[in-house]
């Protein structure tokens, strides 16, 4: 959260005082949703965004909802720009964790990569502000300007298609 | 482990990537210049608009360039060191007319901004545009909406005197402020269109050629301070980008938002209908839909409350030019979204019978730690004849410390703009989340008269459980 020293007002009064931590977050969010290869693209251009919309803001103190927003509507017009783009598979480091098979988990992250690219734009936004940023569902409603059962539903179907992965790698 | 575990394990997986460092930390030079990373391509080729605005405002406050820290004028720079070209037309690449109106050099738009022909009335204009916008301190002032302030743009006859940075080394940029004579444009909300499409030309954000409609003496002049009001009045707001290379740019209605809660306005009408509704048909320079509550921050002369969707739609006068004729009255009007109903509409040009004062809304609530509560404060202000004219949150930040916060009477708390008479102010405190009000308490009541260009300045104090008062405040200067 933005500084909440006797001066905070003064600092958060500032574009830098107020975005600038949670510039990591944007980025971190924004890998997430689009991927790393064009989460800087993204970060930038909501940055450039969250620039242009500074003056309206009228309540400082909720700017990482507002930045939570920005990224998710810089997101879905980049994904929605890239569908008829070339994809790029980047090389995935490997997962941290106690595994014994590196095939299985590689190949389970492989499908999961798979089909969460797959998913429509909307519900990566809505999995990616859940289960990365840990919103609840309200504040991703309006994260998002949608109602609550519109953020359940989308994340529930994005789920149950990640799920289905899961439980096909299972059976393998 | 659960699916539910593995699913939330992979998308943290997603997000576990290094932040470049770069975007957080460009590179600084010392020394009368100053050099910022790039961050990448397309921040490059976005350079002219803001690329490089947010990594200098990462950074923090530069050495080189002089950040103006107080009033300035923002459209027409003094003309020392500079000779006004007599030319009133521009480079012939640009067309000689746009929506009706011959096409005037910039130059020749900054002796009609002087003589003061342009308050109110539209005009095109055709330059080349670049725009910078540097880090800069804590203002510890309000900016008013047409003050320029922490921004080096410049709109310009000559693609050399709109260049306002260069390439330097492998990985920087330098900047200089503008020179000679050019225009500072204000592109608003209600600016057609989404600006940013046509701010950037190139591959290496050289300035961007473009033809503007706009106009000066723009009403929000009385949301700046009185002193900095004559600044604001030969601001040029620009109504419309008409022209991009190669192109008519389209007339669209901007993606405008709710000022209090952020979201996005979707509105029922489209933009013909609107200016159907308007009875302004082809004559329409730019039209935009907003919260009513948020119409007095565009046109300070109409103050609404709540959240029914209007339109603020600007025309041009009907009728041919006629020989010489170079301006063009503009007329705004408001159509309400639900019904198509034309609510009001008045000349752009603000009379000079329009003597409003400003009230200045505070509050103070003692016993609450400062800053980032859920806990704000809000005003209602009705007229004598009982017409509410505002109703929402104290606008601007919070200030204070341990045991105390201050809403508004700083950075981002415009005033309200009524005209003299009699008000009832009521304020309360309520918690806010997702654009939604709690349930109000600790509610309290004055009356306060405005004269004409008084400058009134309330705080409503909360002493720790006990009953508000209202006291007078020092008004931002």
């Amino acid at each position: 959260m933005a500084p909440r020293e006797a001066d905070a007002a003064s600092v958060a009064a500032t574009f830098e005082g107020l975005v600038g931590p949670w510039v990591d977050e944007m980025y971190r969010a924004a890998a997430a949703m689009v991927g790393e290869a064009d989460a800087r693209d993204v970060t930038q251009e909501a940055l450039l965004d969250a620039w242009r919309g500074f003056a309206r803001i009228r309540d400082p103190e909720r700017v990482r909802a507002w930045l939570h927003a920005i990224v998710a509507n810089r997101s879905r017009k980049h994904l929605r720009a890239r569908r008829s783009r070339p994809r790029v598979v980047p090389i995935l480091d490997w997962p941290e964790g106690t595994v014994d098979d590196r095939s299985t988990v590689l190949a389970e992250r492989d499908r999961l990569d798979q089909a969460f690219d797959a998913l429509p734009a909307d519900q990566r936004i809505a999995l990616v502000l859940h289960y990365v940023l840990d919103l609840s569902v309200p504040q991703v409603a309006a994260a998002l300007s949608v109602p609550d059962g519109t953020v359940k539903s989308r994340i529930h179907s994005g789920v149950e298609r990640l799920r289905a992965v899961l439980t096909a790698e299972d059976k393998l | 482990m659960s699916d539910e575990e593995r699913i939330r394990a992979y998308m943290r997986g997603r997000a576990d990537v290094s932040v470049p460092d770069d975007l957080r930390r460009p590179t600084a030079a010392s020394g009368s210049r100053r050099r910022w990373a790039i961050w990448s391509a397309r921040a490059w080729a976005r350079l002219a608009v803001a690329g490089l605005v947010m990594a200098v405002l990462v950074v923090g406050v530069l050495s080189g360039l002089q950040m103006p820290t107080g009033p300035r004028s923002p459209s027409t720079p003094p003309a020392s060191g500079s000779t006004l070209s007599t030319s009133q037309t521009p480079d012939p690449r640009f067309p000689s007319e746009v929506a009706g109106l011959p096409v005037i050099s910039v130059a020749h738009a900054v002796e009609l901004l002087r003589a003061g022909k342009l308050d109110g009335e539209a005009v095109a204009v055709a330059g080349y545009y670049q725009e910078v916008v540097p880090s800069c301190p804590y203002p510890g002032r309000y900016i008013g909406p047409l003050e320029s302030w922490c921004r080096f743009d410049a709109f310009a006859d000559t693609q050399s005197d709109a260049q306002l940075c260069e390439p330097e080394g492998s990985n920087g940029m330098s900047c200089h402020q503008p020179t000679g004579t050019y225009l500072e444009p204000f592109f608003m909300s209600e600016t057609s269109g989404d600006v940013s499409t046509w701010l950037t030309a190139g591959a290496t954000g050289e300035p961007a050629a473009l033809v503007l409609i706009g106009h000066a003496g723009d009403a929000r002049q009385w949301q700046c301070t009185a002193s900095t009001q004559g600044e604001c009045a030969n601001a040029f707001i620009v109504d419309r980008i008409a022209w991009a290379p190669g192109q008519d740019v389209p007339l669209a209605a901007p993606q405008t938002g709710d000022q209090q809660s952020g979201k996005p306005i979707t509105p029922r009408m489209t933009l013909a209908k609107a200016a159907a509704a308007a009875g302004q048909g082809d004559n329409v320079v730019t039209a935009a839909a907003f919260r009513a509550g948020d119409i007095a921050t565009i046109d300070p002369r109409w103050n609404f409350a709540g959240d029914n969707i209007l339109w603020l739609v600007r025309s041009l006068a009907q009728g041919a030019l006629s020989q010489g004729e170079e301006t063009r009255p503009e007329t705004v009007s408001l159509v309400d979204d639900a019904t198509g109903r034309l609510i009001d509409s008045h000349p752009l040009k603000v009379g000079g019978d329009y003597q409003p004062a400003r009230l200045w809304q505070m509050a103070t609530v003692h016993g609450l730690d400062c800053c980032g509560n859920n806990e704000l404060a809000f005003y209602r202000v009705q007229s004598d004849n009982g017409t509410l004219v505002y109703e929402g949150v104290v606008p601007g930040g919070e200030s204070g410390g341990t045991d105390s916060t201050t809403f508004g009477g700083s950075y981002g708390s415009g005033p309200l703009v009524l005209p003299a008479g009699r008000y009832s102010i009521t304020t309360w405190l309520a918690s806010y989340e997702g654009g939604a009000m709690g349930t109000p308490r600790d509610e309290c009541s004055t009356q306060v008269t405005l004269r004409p260009l008084d400058d009134v300045a309330l705080d409503a104090d909360y002493p720790a459980g006990q009953t508000c008062t209202f006291r007078a405040a020092p008004s931002p200067s």
